[in-house]
């Protein structure tokens, strides 16, 4: 007991090199350039989003006719749009917009996923053959179809974007965590813990989930990437959320229209939904790598 | 009083190929303190006994048909499941063949350990991480290395890990399910040595599984030798080793080297291990035996006393004809 302390207060200061898992962990990540590239950026986009108001001199509403569609210069760096708004105000605000809606939906999908996977790939038999029947009809419908009918079943706006896209996402994430369980029910340490006399909630919440919680946590970064991609979809077709409310989709639907002699409206936007989507691709490629103790490197 | 007594247990599993019957009517019965070695080649039971004890046969596909497992006189296969999971792990627990995989690999090893102390023991995390770490010395881990995880171990330390939790709680029943086959041979030595001075030091019984003879000559007491889901022989170690009665149990004995007798070749038993899903009628060992004969082939033997405490499931049960001359 006391040799173990003093290693802990020894590796608490410093002294000597701590084997704590994050730390670890943290190593690991910072070797990939790329996956902290990414999360860079992502931390910059959540600024970004939190202080979105304060940031540009602009309010994201304030019309300025006498200065539409003007190319990017020093007063506006993103140029104006067709309303002779500010665009890097409106593509700030709309970060705050896709990022918030992005989350709830993941969040929402990854929630119900879990506790249905879980279920699903535990329980076996009936149970995981009724789920698996359903999460496979919609698995059929084509997600972007299904996320419109949603939409334009409850309506327009941040909430009912979300539950639309996250409603969608549920299906995916089912089938990743019933596979990752399915593969780690039959592994010894997990018969060995029900040996040891734990009882099912203990070894699905300790053993079960964390050991897929790597696969689990890529595709939550890969659905955050698409989820953004989608919203800004079902905006551009005037389904997700709606003017004069700015979003990545609904300014690129804007810009679309003048595309061919003014490009700033289309552009920024556009790079600001591919870079997300990116980033989100590679933090979660490089949690993976990181989160994983079997990945020794 | 019998710790544990196991009383015509059998168990199927029901599979595409036919009803796989994987032991057929096992009686076993073990005192407190006793080493009882379980021995059999793969595929003999002797596994799924063990998990029979635990009740963690799957169902579907496996079932226990019928038999009794009577720990401290109760009947575990009539007991509820919240009471079998109080039992498992702290007054029964098991070593598992293969740490390997016996170990979550997402958590410390240190944890592990705490986690079956705090299971089964209602103490705070510090009560449970002092405890965990006087375990850790007992197995000789040192306590500095509990936070690493499964993959910084050797293959022998995370065995002594796997015994640590097995024996975390102080169980009055150890199973030890081929404890040493994953491992190599020095460390096999050294890992059945720390087992049988633990299992003494806290009194606990022990049920080893094993296909060595040798591990159970150094380790157990009693041996009970296991064919196609039955119990053939059983007594204790001098029986087995001195008075072989059973053909099976011969033939063991004839197929294992010896340092001190001339052998130009081994003597194997002849053929293979009935299918389990289609047994013979009479004695199940008959179609490889050497001295069969009519009755064996249409009736099945009964486990007969043949000396005090020495059982043996054969017609021709005899002490006579020695391992040595079968072995030339």
């Amino acid at each position: 007991m006391k040799r173990w302390l003093e290693t802990r207060k020894l590796a608490r200061k410093g002294e000597i090199r701590s084997v704590g898992k994050f730390s670890l962990m943290v190593r690991r990540f910072c070797r990939n350039k790329a996956a902290v590239a990414s999360l860079v950026f992502i931390l910059l986009l959540i600024l970004i989003a939190v202080f979105a108001d304060v940031l540009t001199p602009y309010d994201y509403d304030a019309q300025n006719l006498s200065e539409k569609l003007r190319q990017p210069s020093a007063a506006h760096w993103f140029g104006t749009d067709d309303f002779g708004r500010d665009i890097l105000t409106r593509v700030f605000v709309g970060t705050r917009v896709s990022l918030l809606v992005s989350i709830l939906a993941v969040g929402i999908s990854t929630v119900f996923a879990l506790v249905i996977g879980s279920i699903a790939g535990y329980f076996g038999g009936a149970v995981d053959n009724v789920i698996m029947r359903i999460t496979d009809i919609f698995m059929a419908l084509p997600g972007m179809l299904f996320a419109m009918t949603v939409s334009a079943a409850l309506g327009t706006g941040i909430w009912n974007t979300a539950i639309a896209l996250g409603f969608t996402s549920i299906a995916p994430i089912v089938r990743q965590v019933r596979a990752s369980i399915l593969l780690l029910k039959d592994q010894e340490f997990i018969e060995a813990s029900k040996a040891f006399g734990s009882g099912n909630t203990v070894i699905i919440v300790r053993h079960v989930i964390p050991n897929a919680f790597a696969p689990l946590i890529v595709q939550i970064a890969l659905r955050l990437g698409d989820t953004i991609m989608a919203i800004s979809g079902l905006s551009f077709l005037g389904l997700g959320v709606q003017p004069p409310t700015p979003e990545w989709g609904n300014m690129v639907s804007v810009g679309k229209d003048y595309m061919s002699e003014f490009l700033p409206l289309i552009l920024f936007p556009g790079i600001f939904v591919i870079l997300t989507m990116l980033a989100f691709n590679l933090l979660g490629d490089g949690m993976r790598d990181a989160m994983d103790p079997r990945m020794k490197r | 009083m019998e710790l544990l007594q196991i009383k015509d247990l059998r168990i199927q599993f029901n599979t595409d190929t036919g009803i796989v019957h994987a032991v057929n009517g096992v009686d076993l019965s073990l005192q407190e303190g006793e080493c009882l070695g379980l021995v059999g080649e793969t595929g003999a039971g002797k596994t799924t006994t063990a998990l029979g004890i635990l009740d963690l046969i799957q169902t579907p596909p496996g079932k226990i048909v019928s038999g009794e497992i009577l720990y401290k006189g109760r009947n575990i296969r009539e007991m509820k499941p919240h009471e079998i999971r109080d039992l498992r792990g702290n007054e029964i627990s098991m070593i598992f063949q293969d740490p390997m995989s016996a170990l979550n690999p997402v958590i410390p090893v240190g944890h592990q350990i705490a986690e079956v102390i705090r299971l089964h023991q209602k103490c705070s995390k510090n009560e449970a991480d002092r405890q965990m770490l006087a375990m850790l010395e007992k197995v000789r881990i040192p306590a500095e290395r509990a936070d690493e995880y499964p993959h910084q171990f050797s293959g022998g330390m995370k065995q002594r890990v796997v015994i640590a939790i097995a024996l975390a709680c102080n169980p009055k029943l150890l199973i030890a399910d081929e404890p040493t086959t994953a491992l190599d041979v020095t460390i096999q030595a050294q890992v059945l040595k720390m087992i049988r001075e633990l299992q003494q030091e806290i009194h606990t019984s022990m049920l080893l599984i094993t296909h060595d003879l040798g591990i159970v000559a150094q380790t157990c007491e009693k041996v009970a030798i296991m064919y196609a889901g039955e119990i053939v022989e059983s007594g204790t170690a001098e029986d087995i080793f001195d008075r072989t009665a059973h053909p099976y149990t011969k033939g063991l004995f004839a197929s294992i080297p010896s340092i001190d007798r001339k052998m130009r070749r081994l003597t194997p038993i002849e053929g293979l291990m009935p299918d389990p899903t289609d047994l013979p009628a009479g004695c199940s060992f008959g179609p490889r035996c050497p001295y069969v004969s009519d009755l064996c082939r249409e009736h099945k033997p009964e486990l007969q006393e043949i000396g005090a405490g020495h059982f043996c499931r054969c017609h021709f049960p005899s002490q006579k004809r020695s391992p040595e001359k079968e072995g030339q």
